[in-house]
């Protein structure tokens, strides 16, 4: 049932062993705010191949990869893998959400998924790095680009 | 007499003729030398097939046989018979296990044909070698051992002195009644478990041929099946079980109090003590690693000797060791109940609201800490609002992967018990699934539902506790898609019973496999559940695996029934695969007595010689003996150095 796509990025795990206690459901986070969202049903959908639904409903990016799934699951079947696997089906495809692709972009620039912000001090004045004398992170963007491309993230950063 | 050898090939439906070409198979083997007559048939194990062998040994004069089927351990006996009931010695068949070894692990028949005409030639070859044997007897004593005094253990042990033998119980802890006895009410009828189980222990107590040692453990067994040694370690008591009439006086002035094991830490009892009103025997035990004087010096406190009027209290008792003979032994030594503080996200042992079911158990009870109320430990308040969550360190991959198979209906029997006893409640199961596969079982179910008592098909993922010991239970709620957050004043793990310290202690003791759950292995799961794989030995209860008191209950009396079966015959007929050692040969350098893994070789001396000797009940004939003997004087009848090259001969088709 479970597409050969996707068994190979999660060759690991069963997903086939879940039987369904809903404890993953229960302790998420996002499930909370979320009333589409179940890790359990995901790895349901993934299992009885419901793959392109899933990427395609978009519902695949709402995981904060807390991990509290995969932790407490009592049959170890790691439903927090099974989601990373599936975004990992999506980018290939050229479906990566844009947050995501707005996330790598900033890493491409700042090295990092947000720029420095720089702090506020106490009399409300915001403070960059170099005004603590601060040495500014040095970033070579050649070599992120490097990265970018030796490790094939399926994402199109741009120029 | 020549050699006359007939080949049996069975096809085993299509086990065994769907991979291996049985025709080309019985061809080759009615060519191989001394081989006079070959057939096959579609159940040899059949009385039709069974036949076939009896006809060619009584008109064609047959008088080896190889039967090429399934593995020895499935039909060896069924063949055995069948030359027996033909006149001739049993010994002189051989099994070609072609099922397991061949055409169940192979795909490719043309491969696999070929390698079962190896195993038949194998066969062929071993069985002209072999010489007639005959068995060994051994004389059976007509006692029983039974480790463990619980429900399984007494209800083995009433119907074994019932039908004439003599039977004694070790238990470990200085009562009987087991596991049982914390238990208030059971399920699926509520029947009071005092009710059911005292007037039990009662009947056994009388029965004038069983022996109760308790406060006892085996520490040693050597022997074999019909004549095992054990030697009983037993404890002290410090009290006088006849002297003492349990009046309690004792316990009042003794001024040590420890976390009671009886009540699962939810209270205390005193260093003399009772485990409950109904124990027997019915008299107060000390404590050692609690008692002052036992655990300081002989001079200190010593209050209860004085607070007794009937000089019941002696500390000078030692441990004492009892030896004795027993034909059988039946394991029954339960199991315990899962420690559930590893399961971090459930707060047990560090929320003080968060209880497990025997807790609970022993709060509903009457005669534990509460007086049968129940209250929250930490407010000693009544709850509102009980939660119980289910399958807690079992069919988990992280501890127990097994059903616990009690769990599902003690929580019901716990809530409709709640419900009874504190009117206004709110009672929530959380449970993946509800297992109600009993008589009666589903029907109690039902009930609860009824009652108001709310079903949940989830697991919380954790709990959290508030200031006041309230607890925060999150949890999904598949058929209505909502997570709720109850509330919680009280919440219940259930937990079941595991193997515990005790099997494995006692799998090395008594050489019995266990299970891969840590379990008492039984001989076959299906076909013979109350024995172990060990001649003589057999198991009842929760010793083999979880169980509820009704399965225990039958377990155990078919365990005693396959001893009565077992001891009914005056004397055991053994295999005479015994290991021989030529003393001539001997160099006596003590290898064998080393690698035995039985203790089955031991040095006899006289005035004018040493030998080594070995014992045919308690050798198993393994062969590890004789494979380890640097001057090949141990050897094991028909399976001679000579026999197996013979073999090897045959599969490699060569001449060594």
């Amino acid at each position: 049932m479970l597409g050969t796509e996707l068994k190979k990025l999660i060759s690991w795990i069963q997903p086939e062993v879940c039987f369904g206690c809903n404890k993953c459901v229960s302790g998420c986070p996002v499930a909370e705010i979320h009333n589409e969202y179940r890790p359990n049903r995901i790895v349901r959908l993934a299992y009885l191949g419901f793959v392109d639904e899933l990427i395609e409903s978009g519902v695949i990016w709402y995981c904060t990869q807390c991990l509290k799934c995969s932790e407490r699951c009592p049959m170890e079947v790691y439903p927090a893998s099974v989601i990373v696997a599936l975004r990992n089906i999506a980018s290939k495809r050229g479906m990566t959400h844009e947050a995501w692709v707005k996330m790598a972009k900033n890493v491409s620039i700042y090295g990092k998924i947000l720029p420095d912000m720089g702090v506020m001090s106490k009399d409300r004045k915001l403070l960059k790095r170099e005004d603590l004398g601060l040495v500014a992170p040095a970033i070579s963007r050649d070599l992120i680009r490097r990265l970018f491309k030796e490790s094939k993230l399926p994402i199109d950063i741009g120029e | 007499m020549d050699i006359r050898i007939g080949v049996y090939i069975c096809h085993c439906g299509k086990n065994i003729a769907s991979t291996v070409n049985v025709d080309e198979l019985r061809e080759f083997a009615s060519r191989l030398p001394n081989v006079i007559v070959a057939r096959d048939y579609i159940y040899m194990c059949s009385s039709v097939g069974q036949d076939l062998i009896r006809k060619d040994i009584e008109e064609l004069g047959v008088n080896r046989v190889v039967v090429a089927a399934c593995s020895p351990t499935m039909h060896l006996e069924t063949f055995r018979r069948v030359l027996e009931e033909a006149g001739l010695n049993k010994y002189l068949l051989e099994m070609a296990n072609i099922r397991e070894k061949c055409s169940w692990v192979h795909t490719d028949p043309k491969k696999a044909t070929e390698k079962a005409k190896r195993i038949v030639s194998m066969a062929v070859k071993k069985v002209s070698s072999v010489e007639p044997l005959q068995e060994i007897r051994r004389r059976i004593h007509k006692k029983v051992l039974i480790i463990g005094g619980g429900v399984a253990g007494i209800h083995a042990a009433i119907e074994l002195a019932k039908a004439g033998y003599h039977v004694t119980i070790v238990e470990k802890m200085p009562t009987i009644g087991g596991k049982m006895m914390f238990f208030d009410k059971t399920f699926p009828t509520l029947d009071c478990a005092q009710c059911i189980l005292s007037p039990r222990i009662s009947e056994v107590t009388k029965l004038e041929n069983v022996r109760i040692f308790t406060n006892s453990e085996v520490v040693e067994v050597t022997g074999g099946p019909g004549d095992f040694n054990v030697r009983i370690l037993r404890k002290p008591r410090y009290v006088d079980e006849m002297k003492c009439v349990a009046c309690g006086n004792c316990a009042e002035k003794c001024p040590v109090s420890v976390p009671n094991e009886w009540w699962f830490g939810l209270g205390e009892r005193k260093a003399i003590y009772i485990p409950f009103p109904q124990a027997y025997p019915n008299s107060y035990v000390i404590d050692p690693d609690a008692c002052l004087r036992l655990r300081l010096r002989r001079d200190v406190c010593g209050l209860c000797m004085q607070a007794c009027d009937r000089n019941a209290i002696n500390f000078d008792m030692k441990e004492e060791f009892t030896e004795d003979r027993f034909g059988a032994i039946i394991i029954a030594i339960g199991g315990e109940p899962f420690e559930p503080s590893k399961i971090g996200e459930y707060g047990y042992g560090e929320f003080k609201n968060v209880i497990t079911g025997i807790q609970f158990e022993v709060l509903t009870n009457v005669s534990g800490p509460t007086k049968g109320e129940i209250l929250c430990p930490k407010t000693g308040r009544k709850p509102k609002t009980l939660v119980f969550i289910q399958c807690v360190g079992f069919r988990n991959e992280n501890f127990n992967r097994y059903c616990c198979r009690t769990g599902c209906m003690a929580s019901i029997k716990h809530a409709i018990l709640a419900k009874e006893k504190l009117g206004d409640v709110d009672i929530y199961i959380c449970a993946p699934e509800v297992r109600a596969f009993g008589k009666g079982y589903e029907e109690f179910y039902k009930r609860a539902r009824e009652e108001g008592i709310k079903f949940i098909r989830g697991l919380p993922s954790e709990l959290k506790e508030e200031e006041d010991g309230t607890l925060i239970v999150e949890v999904y709620d598949p058929i209505s898609d909502k997570i709720l957050n109850i509330k919680a004043d009280l919440v219940v793990l259930s937990t079941g019973l595991q193997a515990s310290e005790n099997h494995r202690n006692l799998s090395e003791i008594l050489k019995v496999p266990r299970s891969p759950d840590g379990f008492i292995l039984e001989k076959h799961p299906k076909l013979d559940p109350a024995a172990t794989p060990i001649a003589g030995i057999f198991v009842a209860g929760v010793a083999q695996g979880p169980k509820d008191i009704p399965d225990s209950i039958s377990h155990a009396e078919a365990a005693a029934a396959r001893v009565m079966s077992f001891l009914a015959k005056d004397e055991l007929e053994l295999e005479p695969f015994k290991a021989e050692i030529n003393n001539e040969l001997c160099s006596k350098c003590l290898i064998c007595m080393h690698t035995c893994p039985f203790n089955a070789i031991s040095i006899a001396e006289t005035d004018s010689e040493v030998k080594l000797i070995v014992d045919e009940v308690i050798c198993t004939g393994c062969g590890v003996c004789a494979s380890s003997c640097p001057t090949g004087a141990i050897t094991i009848p028909n399976i001679l150095p000579k026999q197996i090259m013979l073999e090897v001969e045959a599969a490699l088709e060569v001449s060594i």
